[in-house]
């Protein structure tokens, strides 16, 4: 189990953070979240892979953690990169920055069904059996949903700016 | 912009394909397609645009993501100690009482008298250096908050 948990934790200090959005109990919900696990360990089933039964241990702490904090609306831990833009490459960290931003914008407007989809997969790097044993739904339903997350990122990103999809001579000035 | 009829299905193959997931077959299939598809080509070039952009987001929260894993919790931790004060202290006990009787015995050769009363004082002297470590130890126990 403490193996397991191991490997377990540096990917759900990223799903933490993406909750949370601060570093520091990104690192606390992690390590409660494992400790609650190993207290919990007689209800995980051997058979079956062991992030998806930790990933909701993680997720039922995160959240109780949210409900107990005030309320803000500006939803932290969406965008990831607050380190200044520096001398170092600052045109291309700071056009990465930009689709940073637009990117964890959009996908905080997304529908809770397409967010959770898109956290999943590309956050947690979860696979399609993963993702669906985690919400409850078939392996289609998990790549229909994930489809139309992506459909509708995209269009949020075009409407914006398609410089944001990388996309050469539509720059914006 | 809306899909073609039938368009469906390929919509399957795009997720798989950013994804990296497609099979020879499906590669071909959706290769086919889209060579007749600027929708599934500008959506399958953006779709992948994102996901490099989330993996580098990715990349960059994991940069701090060392955490170091709890130990076992507290009741199991009291478990462990208690079961192992009842291994020393049987040994201990046995140990102690059979070089009493040893020492006491007049028949038993003087040189076993002393490596057996070595033997013992090496024991008791190691036991209190590991009890010194542990108790050390336990002052700087960066998991007694979360155990708590």
């Amino acid at each position: 189990m403490r193996q397991l948990l191991e490997q377990a934790l540096p990917r759900g200090y990223v799903a933490a953070y993406r909750w949370l959005g601060d570093r520091e109990e990104s690192r606390d919900a992690c390590q409660e979240a494992a400790t609650r696990a190993l207290a919990a360990s007689e209800g995980y089933d051997r058979s079956r892979p062991f992030y998806p039964w930790f990933y909701r241990i993680l997720r039922n702490h995160c959240f109780d953690r949210l409900r107990r904090r005030p309320r803000d609306p500006a939803r932290p831990g969406l965008g990831v990169d607050d380190r200044p833009a520096g001398a170092d490459g600052a045109e291309a960290r700071l056009l990465q920055r930009e689709r940073s931003d637009a990117l964890a914008r959009a996908i905080g407007q997304l529908a809770q069904e397409h967010r959770e989809v898109i956290e999943l997969r590309h956050f947690q790097d979860l696979s399609y059996e993963e993702m669906a044993q985690i919400l409850g739904v078939p392996t289609g339903t998990v790549m229909s949903r994930l489809y139309r997350a992506r459909r509708r990122l995209r269009l949020a990103l075009l409407d914006q700016d398609p410089a944001l999809l990388g996309r050469q001579g539509e720059e914006s000035s | 912009m809306s899909a073609p009829t039938g368009h469906e299905q390929y919509e399957i193959l795009l997720v798989k394909a950013v994804d990296g997931q497609l099979n020879a077959g499906e590669e071909r299939q959706l290769a086919e397609h889209m060579e007749r598809c600027g929708q599934c080509r500008e959506e399958l070039a953006d779709f992948t645009a994102i996901k490099e952009t989330t993996d580098a987001m990715t990349e960059r929260i994991m940069q701090d993501a060392i955490i170091e894993p709890p130990r076992e919790s507290a009741p199991a931790r009291a478990w462990i100690i208690i079961c192992s004060l009842l291994v020393i202290g049987g040994l201990g006990l046995l140990y102690g009482f059979g070089a009493l009787q040893l020492l006491a015995d007049p028949s038993v050769p003087l040189p076993v008298k002393i490596g057996t009363g070595a033997a013992a004082l090496g024991v008791v002297g190691l036991l209190i250096y590991l009890l010194r470590v542990k108790l050390r130890g336990a002052g700087k126990d960066p998991y007694r908050e979360i155990d708590q």
